[in-house]
């Protein structure tokens, strides 16, 4: 039983119930710190430890925490989990952090990590509460990282252009250049690129969906 | 003076919270179906931008930055926010209770948002004095309102547009928001911050 | 080409929302709005994670709605509504607009005038500081007045228009 939970888990995570694709939550760093699939890659990776701490925190203490003082709780466990993370990345990471800048506080004020402490992680044991931050992170940061690559392919031609900078050294492998130089369109760096990139990603997800024969997730279709 | 008024214009167009740096995307999304209801959301988050900057301008200069305290400024400035939206809806309620049982109806709650702790952010990054911190936010959220209700009038047109169904929703208003940004790239030239 | 629907009679068009029966008692109606944070999300969709439904709590989202519980005349339950009912609730247009100026825009605008005189005369930040804070209860004591003056001409007192369909969400009035 416990097997296949888990495994439930992980697919939502990454797949089913995407945070960005599906439910469109999180978008401003979706799309602000997608100008490149590394820097998507980063501000996904630390989104994803942040909810993988307050999940397993706030499934530890959920016994503790009563549902009157709930929210600020969890507001303040993630707002410490983040800065946690903005300080260790500031000290390690300095390059990245440079890029990521005002993106990394503003975690604490995604709808994500709130959403599935409130949703999950306020009802379930620590293990699967650890894995579901994760795992939605994980699913968050490739969401990102998709975002990313596109708008870097088609925006400069490369994708993961200075992995080697901003995540280490060893990540000199993953560059790679796709386009010739001048072939890039500007635009897709560009703030315009970003949202246009971004909807057409979520079409092909809704794409994907139904090929495999699932219902499209309207999510979110009442509003326009 | 001018370099004043060149600053309002940078953060509220070039800059534009919405369309440049991607702060409150959420509200941006979900509020904006009508033009009026969008004016009003535009006019609330304003207010709960200025007076919660007003409050974490004197929280850093006077407590973070006088005792050395800035790594707690993520914590501070959430609850600072918070308590600036409880503020106002209390005031607003204190006010008259007939406004506020109005506004509570047609004008969704207003949650920390990204814009405004973004905002906040921003203007510590400034290192701004207390007045051109205030007019600074003041211009970006008078931005913000505009987008939404630009954003607004394009939805209620939409609306009325047969959409593909798998463009239905989010992606085909994520499309229309990306050719919005493409029009406000064209105030770059104006000034620079 | 086929020409878009022109989007006609926009002063006759009234403001919608949906608010729930949650107490009747003999002569009035107690509805609660039916919303949405700032992420837009109506009680059908559970996306937030943030559910009217779900425990109340400081901060949470249903004590913030509860705190908005508004009451409707309803002599000797004329109407003939039960606990539950979903209502559609509407104001006309422009009063929301001169409701949210009322409450937001001129505080604000008080509040700015007297920090930009303050800062004028002194310069000084902390000066500015306070100046603005009496701006703004200036501002605030102004609204309640313009509020009174709102509230006697009956523009702020929502009406009961009909039953809301099933489906029907505050997303798409």
């Amino acid at each position: 039983m416990a097997n296949s939970d888990y495994k439930t888990i992980v697919k939502d995570g990454l797949w089913d119930n995407n945070g960005v694709f599906s439910m469109l939550l999180g978008m401003c760093p979706a799309m602000a710190m997608t100008t490149s699939a590394t820097n998507g890659f980063g501000m996904g990776l630390a989104t994803a430890v942040v909810m993988a701490a307050s999940s397993w925190l706030v499934a530890i203490f959920r016994n503790r925490i009563t549902t009157e003082v709930r929210i600020p709780v969890y507001i303040l466990i993630v707002a410490a989990m983040v800065t946690v993370v903005d300080l260790g990345m500031n000290a390690w990471m300095h390059e990245l952090y440079k890029v990521l800048g005002l993106f990394i506080p503003l975690i604490v004020s995604n709808c994500l990590p709130l959403a599935r402490l409130e949703a999950f992680a306020a009802k379930q044991p620590p293990v699967s509460a650890l894995l579901d931050g994760l795992f939605m992170g994980l699913g968050f940061t490739i969401a990102l990282t998709a975002i990313g690559a596109v708008r870097e392919i088609i925006g400069s031609g490369t994708l993961f252009a200075d992995a080697s900078l901003l995540l280490g050294p060893t990540f000199k492998v993953i560059e790679m250049r796709l386009l010739p130089a001048d072939m890039g369109v500007l635009m897709m760096i560009l703030p315009p690129g970003g949202f246009i990139v971004t909807g057409l990603l979520v079409v092909v997800k809704r794409l994907l969906d139904l090929r495999a024969g699932k219902e499209i997730q309207m999510t979110g279709a009442h509003a326009v | 003076m001018r370099d004043f008024a060149l600053m309002m214009i940078g953060a509220a167009l070039v800059n534009n919270v919405i369309l440049a740096r991607f702060l409150g995307l959420c509200s941006f999304m979900g509020v904006t179906t009508r033009v009026d209801t969008a004016a009003g959301m535009g006019l609330a988050t304003t207010f709960v931008i200025t007076v919660s900057s007003m409050a974490d301008w004197a929280v850093q200069h006077y407590l973070l930055d006088a005792y050395g305290l800035g790594f707690l400024r993520t914590v501070t400035f959430i609850l600072v926010i918070a308590s600036a939206v409880q503020f106002t809806e209390m005031t607003i309620k204190k006010v008259s209770p007939k406004l506020f049982q109005m506004l509570g109806i047609y004008l969704p709650l207003i949650t920390t948002n990204c814009a405004v702790l973004g905002v906040a952010l921003l203007l510590v990054e400034g290192k701004m004095g207390f007045m051109s911190s205030t007019m600074f936010a003041f211009a970006s959220s008078v931005g913000y309102s505009l987008v939404m209700i630009i954003f607004a009038g394009l939805r209620e047109r939409l609306a009325l547009v047969q959409v593909p169904r798998l463009f239905a929703g989010p992606p085909i208003a994520f499309i229309v928001a990306g050719m919005l940004a493409m029009a406000f790239m064209g105030f770059s030239g104006i000034a620079t911050s | 080409m086929t020409q878009l629907p022109v989007i006609t009679n926009a002063a006759a068009r009234s403001v919608e929302g949906i608010a729930r029966v949650v107490r009747v008692t003999d002569d009035q109606l107690w509805l609660e709005p039916e919303q949405t944070t700032s992420c837009g999300h109506c009680s059908s969709s559970a996306s937030c994670g943030i559910d009217t439904r779900q425990a109340p709590g400081i901060g949470s989202v249903s004590s913030r709605l509860q705190a908005r519980r508004f009451v409707v005349d309803n002599p000797g339950g004329a109407l003939g509504f039960r606990e539950g009912d979903r209502l559609v609730v509407g104001v006309s247009e422009g009063s929301l607009l001169s409701a949210s100026l009322t409450a937001y825009g001129l505080p604000l605008a008080c509040a700015l005038t007297a920090g930009s005189i303050v800062q004028g005369l002194y310069g000084d930040d902390l000066t500015s500081l306070l100046g603005m804070a009496g701006g703004l209860v200036l501002g605030l004591l102004g609204a309640r007045f313009m509020a009174r003056r709102l509230a006697a001409r009956g523009d702020l007192a929502p009406h009961i228009l009909r039953r809301a369909r099933p489906d029907e969400t505050c997303g798409n009035t």
